[in-house]
């Protein structure tokens, strides 16, 4: 039951509202009692509460949705990151799991190859162009960088991948001497 | 031919540094190779020489293609096993300018390609010496380009497999090129089989067991010269040695030097460490691995991996537990294990570095002089005419004198009253031909 009722509910367009007012004392308790009844509730006074209130429940809704929106917004894309991650992952992994008779060394570039006619992939230290011959051509799948987080880059995305490396390194290095300033307290 | 063919190709030009020094190292070991370069250095006789190698890239190796270069000589080089090159030797040559293709773990067809590389040089002029460890080099230039076999003055080849594959062609008349077998120089299999397997062996053994030879009893099979290295080696260790043969020569040799001779059947139940020289397959088999005590260590280092049989453990064993690489530890049905070294492959290359620098330079001083033999004399009366040689005697003594001083022997020298006497000349050569060493 619970589980089906809204978190939060908010209030629905054309609903009927229902001005809540201040509970008056009864008549014996007060001291004071106006002839002109200045004390009660006029018709006019309630729809310009009613008013009131709609347009504050309306700018809470907005707001809700405002902020929510926001979140929605970054759930999206964390969502896409995770996906980004995920399927790097599955690509180093299957590139981690292709046929290499080196020993793989982080910072070489290797070139993929797929045997023609068949479903057999390989690694090869020779790039395309430096086989000669022209079946490689036909065989090449793509080059990859082995990083020394045993991730892959592929040689199209070295020179970003580089830039982004370089610019972290500046910042390390900028607060680098800030953040070694005193020995550390052990 | 590749239009871009690249300057070199190794795993990392970065391992140069690295390579230089174990290269400087191995200088001061090769003393042979060193002596060539200041013997011949100042008149260059390979000038002109357009050497094409295929020999394993290995330190050794580097300081055999410097002393080529030192002498005059272009050269380019590949290995002759896609998974023998050492990285940094490659990368140290690299540097030097010297075209070298080859890195450590390369596919049947990158192993093709990097010979290739090595058949034409800068400016389009084609090789015209072949130094060869196999005879790879020599098949892929006699099959694909025999246009530039007119060309090439010589060849020179390391090892028995290439040497069988040139008396080969030379029998149907294919072999187009003078040819000299290095292999059978005395200083080459005399020294390379006996000497280098009398420290590779527990090199291998120790590097993967960590076991105590004294006291063993050590079963080598075979007692060849690399039989004859690997049980002076255990029983210098302290192992009581027990020897196997077939030919009665060989049987009596080894009784003579004080082993004991058997079967491998009554060896087996007491060798707690088996080593495998023989050269033949199926040495050591199931009803051998049975008879075993308990963790006994098997080890090969013939030229094929066919001489322990592997495939019986691994479809009669319980259970196979890898210690570390090139090192199993097999369960039988009988409780007992056994340690299965480099899988049954040569173990001083699997679990050591293989020969070291010393006795290579014997090797190796044969091919420098081997391709200034085939270089300088082409063109003269003495040329080397189609056919397979060994160098004369005088050459492979000269080898063997150009190690001494590094030894600090002193040679005694032959007056000329013993020199007749024994009727050779004062210089040598001493022995006759069919001379046995």
């Amino acid at each position: 039951m619970a589980s089906d009722m809204p978190l939060v509910q908010l209030p629905q367009r054309g609903e009927r509202i229902n001005v809540p007012l201040v509970q008056s004392r009864s008549e014996d308790q007060r001291l004071v009692t106006s002839a002109r009844q200045t004390d009660k509730i006029d018709a006019d006074d309630l729809v310009a509460l009613a008013n009131q209130l709609n347009s504050a429940r309306q700018l809470v809704k907005g707001r809700a949705c405002d902020r929510l929106k926001q979140i929605a917004d970054q759930m999206e894309q964390l969502h896409m990151a995770a996906r980004a991650v995920l399927e790097d992952a599955q690509r180093d992994e299957h590139l981690h799991n292709v046929p290499c008779n080196m020993e793989k060394q982080p910072g070489r570039i290797y070139h993929l190859y797929q045997k023609q006619g068949s479903m057999n992939k390989y690694f090869s230290m020779l790039a395309p162009n430096e086989w000669g011959y022209q079946e490689k051509k036909e065989e090449y799948l793509g080059s990859y960088r082995l990083e020394y987080d045993r991730s892959w880059t592929p040689v199209g995305e070295m020179d970003r991948k580089d830039e982004e490396v370089a610019r972290l390194q500046q910042l390390l290095q900028r607060e680098g001497p800030v953040a070694l300033r005193g020995n550390p307290n052990f | 031919m590749a239009q871009s063919k690249p300057a070199y190709k190794v795993a990392d030009i970065k391992l140069a540094d690295f390579g230089r020094k174990e290269i400087i190292l191995a200088e001061n070991e090769m003393p042979g190779l060193m002596a060539m370069r200041s013997k011949y250095g100042p008149s260059q006789p390979l000038k002109g020489a357009r050497i094409a190698g295929c020999l394993h890239m290995t330190i050794q190796t580097a300081v055999l293609i410097e002393t080529l270069t030192a002498l005059g000589a272009e050269v380019q080089w590949s290995s002759c096993n896609i998974f023998s090159t050492q990285d940094h030797a490659a990368a140290a040559i690299a540097q030097t300018g010297v075209p070298v293709y080859a890195w450590k773990g390369e596919t049947d067809e990158e192993y093709e390609w990097c010979i290739e590389q090595t058949i034409v040089f800068k400016d389009g002029q084609p090789l015209n010496m072949i130094l060869d460890d196999g005879g790879d080099l020599t098949n892929l230039v006699h099959a694909k380009y025999p246009q530039y076999l007119a060309g090439i003055r010589g060849l020179s080849e390391e090892t028995t497999t290439g040497v069988h594959n040139l008396a080969k062609m030379l029998a149907k008349g294919d072999l187009k090129v003078p040819a000299i077998n290095v292999n059978d120089s005395v200083t080459k299999s005399k020294f390379d089989n006996l000497y280098g397997i009398r420290e590779s062996l527990p090199d291998g053994i120790k590097r993967a067991t960590d076991v105590m030879l004294a006291g063993k009893v050590a079963v080598v099979a075979g007692y060849g010269d690399v039989g004859k290295g690997s049980a002076a080696s255990l029983k210098a260790f302290g192992s009581r040695v027990i020897v196997t043969e077939i030919d009665p020569i060989n049987a009596l040799q080894a009784a003579m030097e004080g082993y004991e001779v058997t079967t491998l059947e009554e060896a087996a139940p007491k060798a707690n460490i088996i080593v495998t020289t023989t050269g033949c397959k199926d040495i050591v088999t199931g009803k051998h691995f049975e008879l075993l005590p308990n963790d006994a260590i098997v080890c090969n280092v013939g030229h094929f991996d066919c001489e322990i049989d592997v495939k019986w453990l691994n479809t009669n064993a319980t259970k196979k537990d890898t210690i570390k690489p090139q090192v199993d530890r097999y369960t039988l049905k009988n409780g007992r294990h056994v340690i299965l070294l480099a899988e049954g492959r040569l173990v001083n290359l699997g679990c050591a570095t293989g020969h070291p620098s010393f006795v290579m330079s014997n090797s190796f001083t044969n091919q420098v002089l081997a391709q200034v033999e085939l270089w300088t004399k082409f063109g003269t009366p003495q040329e080397y005419k189609l056919g397979l040689y060994v160098l004369p005697k005088t050459l492979d003594e000269e080898v063997a004198y150009l190690h001494l001083a590094q030894l600090g022997v002193k040679l005694t020298k032959l007056s000329d009253e013993q020199a007749s006497y024994l009727g050779v000349p004062v210089a040598g050569p001493y022995k006759p031909d069919h001379y046995r060493y």
